[in-house]
This record gives structure tokens, C-alpha cells and sequence, in this order.
């Protein structure tokens, strides 16, 4: 047998369990999502001019309904796709050291070879190639089935489902297989550099979303509270106050700001002062970014991932290559 | 039980209970501080409403709504807090020990396996017991300030899969249920996947079963009009919203009245149809006990059966 083929058979042996377990599960997410896709293209290509629920058409009764539930499930399981790169990546990275350190096989193994980074690196390679292909998988099936459940719409530039379709699924996923590989090798259990590796994706991930909506914020725009997104991303609703102030709805809470009345977009204290223009507390107005911006931003959020997961990386190298194999 | 016998089952999984140990003390303690800073708040406003007549100005820093949202996420780790515990401190259990090809020694060592796994399990069941009790204690206040609601008398059915004396029995079932899987798949991760979804099967499905079960049994409740938190006080479990004939007291579901009187018998008001009543088809706030025994007894059976199948896996298995 070759290089090649002894280093690819010894890789997935040795994570057999959690290859095949990822396996099954893409192909059950991606079967779910390719039905879903199949179903929701049929009924469209029935009657095309019955795809929106909201639009009341004599010739289609039935039609939008069945187009829209079929649409919510298929909504459930764009959820999977946005769970995916999380699970696959932990479950994949956390047992590559951890489990060797557990064993007490890590010190031959590590004898063995010629460093320790090396020995790293062929280890993860395999897993990062399946991780990858994986993912590629359920990011493709992703904007396929969007596009089936969204059929009027411009999903290049529209922020629907962001983050269940697309390239930013292959992304997290690499960063999650660091941060798994990283508290895996610091740790050296596996349950335990599980469990703090699932609330360390919840912190980061959270971390890098909420400062990813503060970061385009500035590309935002405002608008009337309840204007049509026009695939847009909605950041919040807000109040604009007398003064020129952008200000959200706790906030105005904060500032003891109590409003009892609201007449189109002008909030008021009291009843009594409807009609009244110059007596508004405030404007009711939402941040929106313009989904044209979707390509830059994602592209944007895709690099700061991606770095998070090269800084991931480099870290469990540090730690594979200083911590005591036991 | 030897106190060698707990200090060594202790070791075995010390790292998992410090971290379950730290995150219990967090959650319970978050929920106590976010129960009293509600309490507070609510008290405050109340009397500020009573005083003014009007809400105008009587803002609490944090707002009634922060309380909320920060409630809502202790309830969420509540909620979480049994399957944590179960899978992860029962599926290592056993699955460990034939992963690291220990389980041989140890049971050569002990004088029979099912004493064995008594030994190792018990300080566990201990743990896991102590620990979701205190989230539920925790988790009990928070339901009980909340500043939405009036649940400091009796929650009822609110956030009753979140708080209270469920929550150790869930993780009592969850850790039999682990363990059990953890004897027959000998490879930690693999078992964990196996039993999560077992577990999020078997819950999807009790739940399911629980709700059919009380449907059975509901009852017309009538609407509070007056009520200040909306129109159902205590809790009560909701699953549908009929019309009563007042002459007869027969309840009438609304297709069915629909179908029987159309749309003409209403007023344009908005108010109700004269000689109906209209009301909620549930389970009233006050029976909650007897549906958390009976959902208890269930997750009990279930408890005892992954427990036996558990000690069969381990008598028979290969180490």
C-alpha cells in the first residue's frame, strides 16, 4: 500500500465512529433537504401564479397554502444546515487529541513521529478533507433548497437564511473543528473537552454575531418600523427622538421615557396627546442593511471566522506541541 | 457503600463534576439574583402605578423587560440542565471503561459486575440529583417572579419543563438511559450521539403522549376578563378555545360552531355571541401535581427499564 493510502486507512480508523457518524448525518440532512427542494419545485411549476399566501387569487385556492407549510418544514430543516458545521466540527475535532492523551497513547505516538506538528497535521487532514467535502454538501443543498422555498426572490443579494446556506457553513465548521481540537488537546478527556467546547461555540459564535451586527450597523439604513425588507437584514427595532437621537426600545426604558399611545409611526406619552405632532416622544423607525450588501458581508463575516479558526489552530498546535502526553 | 467506593467514583469523573458543579452554582445563582432584582423591580413599579394611576415614569433600571430576557435564558439553561447532566455524567459510565480497556481489570476485581456498577452509579445518581434539584429550586423563583405574570401563589403548568421537582427526575431518567447505552455502544462519543438522540426521541415522544393524554381529560375553563397578566390566571394548560351554550352548558369547539351558526351570529363589536360563553379547553393550574406524578411515574418506568438494561449489558458483555 502506498503513503497515501497506509496515512488515509490509519486517519479514518482511527476516527472511524465519528466519520461515519457525520456521513450519515449529511446524507440524511441533504436527502431531507433534496426532497424538500423536489417537493416545493413541483408545486411552483403546478401553478406558478400561486406562490404567495398573503395574495388572495381566484384561480388558486389551495395552492399557497400547501406551498406555504410545505415552506415552514422546509424552514425546519434549514436549521439542521445551520447546526451542522457546529456539531460536525466539535464532534470531529475534540476526540483528535483528547482521545490519545485519555488513552495514554499519545506519548508513543508523538515518540514516534518526527514532531509533534507534524504528527498533528497528518492526523487532522483527513477530517479537515471530510469536514470540508461534508459541508461543501449541505452549503450547496442550502442555496438549492432557498431558491426552491424562495422562488421570486434574489438570494445573491438577500440576507433570508443567512448562515444555513452558502459558504460561511464550511467556515464555521473549520473553526469549530479548531476550537474542538484546541480544548480537546488542552484538556486531554473528551467528555469534559465536549462539554467546554459546546459553551465556548455558544460564547464565541454569539460573541462574533453580536459584533458582527454592531460592525454593519454603519452600513444600515433607517426606515419606517414595518417597512418591506426587501431582503434586507433587520437589525432592530428602533426610536428616533425629537432630538435626531437613534435610540432602541430599552433604552427609552432606561431613560424613564414610558409611552402609552402610538399613531402611524409617532409614539406618544399619553392618549390625550394623539393628534398632536409636537408632543411625539419619538419616531418608531427599524435599522435595516440593504440586502445588496449580502456578497461584502458575508465575504466579511466569512474572513473573521476564518481568522478566528487559523488563530484556533495555531493554538492547539502550541498546546499540542508543549503539553505532557498524559 | 465504602467511603473509598465514592472517593473513587468521584475521581473517575472529576473533571465533569467540577464543571457540572460550577455551572449548577452559576445557573442557580444567576436565577436567584434575577428573581430578586425582578421582585424588586415589580414592587417598585406597582407601587408607582398605584401612586400616579399611569405607567408614565414609573420605568424601573433594569426594565421589567431585561428581567424577562435574562429569566429567559436561565430557563433555557434550566431546561437543558437534566439532558447535560444524564448524558454526560451516565454514558462515560461504562463506555469509558471498555473504550480504555479497563472495564477488564475492574471487573475481575470486584466481586460482581453488577456490584460494580451499583458503586460506580450510586454517587452519581447522588450528584445528578443535588445538582438538578438546586437548578429547579432556582429556576422555581424565577417562574414565580416572573414580572409578566402573577405565579407567586401557584405557577401551575408554567415553564413546567424548566423548574421545580421535574427536573431531577428528567435527569434521573436521562442519566439510566445513558448509562444503558453507554454498556452496549463501548465508544464514548458514539454512545453519546446514540443516547442524545434516543433521549430526544423518547422526550419528543412522551411529550406528545403527555399532551394527548391531558387533551383527553381537559376541561372548559372559563376566561378571566378582568385579569391583569391576560385572561387565564394559575397557569393553566391551554389546548383549544370553544364556546359554551350558557342555557345548556354544552361546549361547542369553534369549527364546530362555526360550522353550525356561521358568521352572522356575531355582534360587529367584537363582543360575544348572546347565550354563549366562550372559553378555554385545558387543564386548570391546580391539577398540575397530578400530571407531574403521573409524567414522573412514566420517566420512572423508563428509568427502571434502562437501569435493568443496563446491568444485563454489563453481565453479558465481552470487556
Amino acid at each position: 500500500m502506498s503513503r497515501i493510502g497506509s496515512w488515509l486507512v490509519l486517519s479514518f480508523r482511527l476516527n472511524r465512529w465519528e466519520v461515519l457518524a457525520s456521513v450519515l448525518g449529511t446524507a440524511l440532512l441533504a436527502a431531507a433537504m433534496l426532497w424538500f427542494t423536489w417537493q416545493l419545485r413541483t408545486l411552483a411549476a403546478t401553478e406558478p401564479g400561486c406562490l404567495d399566501p398573503m395574495t388572495y387569487v381566484a384561480a388558486c385556492e389551495q395552492s399557497p397554502q400547501a406551498f406555504y407549510e410545505l415552506s415552514s418544514k422546509a424552514e425546519l430543516v434549514s436549521y439542521l444546515a445551520w447546526l451542522a458545521p457546529f456539531g460536525m466540527g466539535l464532534l470531529l475535532g475534540v476526540p483528535l487529541v483528547s482521545r490519545e492523551v485519555e488513552h495514554r497513547t499519545a506519548g508513543l505516538a508523538w515518540t514516534l513521529s518526527q514532531s509533534r506538528t507534524r504528527w498533528l497535521v497528518r492526523r487532522a487532514a483527513l477530517l479537515i478533507l471530510v469536514l470540508v467535502g461534508l459541508l461543501l454538501v449541505v452549503a450547496v443543498l442550502g442555496e438549492v433548497l432557498a431558491s426552491a422555498q424562495m422562488p421570486t426572490r434574489h438570494l445573491d443579494r438577500d440576507f433570508a437564511w443567512y448562515g444555513r446556506r452558502g459558504g460561511l457553513i464550511v467556515v464555521r465548521g473549520l473553526a469549530s473543528l479548531g476550537l474542538g481540537v484546541l480544548i480537546g488537546a488542552w484538556l486531554g478527556r473528551v467528555m469534559p473537552a465536549l462539554l467546554v467546547s459546546i459553551a465556548a461555540t455558544v460564547l464565541i459564535f454569539s460573541g462574533i454575531s453580536l459584533g458582527m451586527d454592531r460592525w454593519i450597523e454603519g452600513d444600515a439604513i433607517v426606515s419606517v418600523y414595518g417597512a418591506p425588507d426587501e431582503g434586507g437584514r433587520y437589525l432592530g427595532q428602533r426610536v428616533l427622538l425629537p432630538s435626531g437621537e437613534l435610540i432602541d426600545y430599552g433604552e427609552l426604558q432606561r431613560r424613564g421615557l414610558s409611552f402609552e399611545a402610538m399613531q402611524d409611526d409617532l409614539i406618544y406619552a399619553r392618549p390625550e396627546d394623539l393628534g398632536h405632532p409636537d408632543r411625539i416622544v419619538g419616531r418608531d423607525r427599524q435599522l435595516l442593511v440593504p440586502g445588496k450588501l449580502y456578497p461584502p458581508i458575508a465575504l466579511r463575516e466569512s474572513a473573521v471566522v476564518g481568522g478566528a479558526a487559523v488563530l484556533l489552530t495555531l493554538g492547539a498546535t502550541i498546546v499540542v506541541s508543549r503539553r505532557r502526553p498524559g | 457503600m465504602s467511603l473509598r467506593a465514592w472517593r473513587l467514583a468521584f475521581r473517575m469523573q472529576r473533571l465533569e463534576l467540577l464543571i457540572f458543579i460550577a455551572a449548577a452554582v452559576l445557573v442557580t445563582a444567576a436565577s436567584l439574583l434575577i428573581a430578586w432584582g425582578a421582585s424588586e423591580a415589580r414592587a417598585s413599579f406597582d407601587a408607582c402605578y398605584r401612586a400616579q394611576g399611569t405607567d408614565a415614569g414609573c420605568a424601573t433600571s433594569p426594565s421589567l423587560n431585561d428581567f424577562s430576557m435574562w429569566g429567559g435564558f436561565a430557563r433555557i439553561s434550566a431546561f437543558l440542565t437534566p439532558f447535560a447532566l444524564g448524558l454526560f455524567l451516565g454514558v462515560p459510565v461504562v463506555a469509558r471503561e471498555i473504550e480504555g480497556r479497563t472495564a477488564g481489570i475492574a471487573w475481575t476485581l470486584s466481586r460482581s459486575r453488577s456490584r460494580w456498577l451499583i458503586q460506580r452509579v450510586l454517587p452519581l445518581v447522588v450528584v445528578v440529583v443535588v445538582l438538578a434539584a438546586a437548578v429547579g429550586i432556582g429556576s422555581e423563583f424565577l417562574t414565580r417572579t416572573n414580572p409578566f405574570a402573577d405565579f407567586s401563589a401557584n405557577p401551575g403548568f408554567a415553564d413546567h419543563t424548566a423548574r421545580g421537582w421535574m427536573l431531577p427526575v428528567r435527569a434521573l431518567a436521562v442519566l439510566a438511559l445513558g448509562i444503558a447505552v453507554g454498556a452496549m455502544v463501548p465508544r464514548q462519543l458514539p454512545a453519546l450521539l446514540l443516547a442524545g438522540a434516543m433521549t430526544l426521541a423518547l422526550f419528543v415522544g412522551l411529550s406528545v403522549g403527555m399532551d394527548t393524554w391531558m387533551t383527553s381529560e381537559a376541561e372548559p375553563i372559563p376566561f378571566e376578563e378582568e385579569g391583569r397578566f391576560g385572561p387565564f390566571g394559575g397557569g393553566p394548560r391551554i389546548f383549544d378555545i370553544a364556546y359554551r351554550v350558557d342555557a345548556t352548558g354544552e361546549v361547542i369547539s369553534m369549527n364546530d360552531f362555526y360550522n353550525r351558526y356561521g358568521e352572522d351570529i356575531f355582534v360587529p363589536d367584537g363582543e360575544q355571541p348572546e347565550g354563549f360563553t366562550e372559553v378555554a379547553i385545558g387543564i386548570p393550574g391546580d391539577e398540575y401535581w397530578t400530571w407531574a406524578l403521573r409524567e414522573s411515574a412514566v420517566l420512572g418506568a423508563l428509568a427502571v427499564t434502562s437501569t435493568a438494561l443496563g446491568l444485563v449489558a454489563v453481565q453479558r458483555r465481552r470487556p
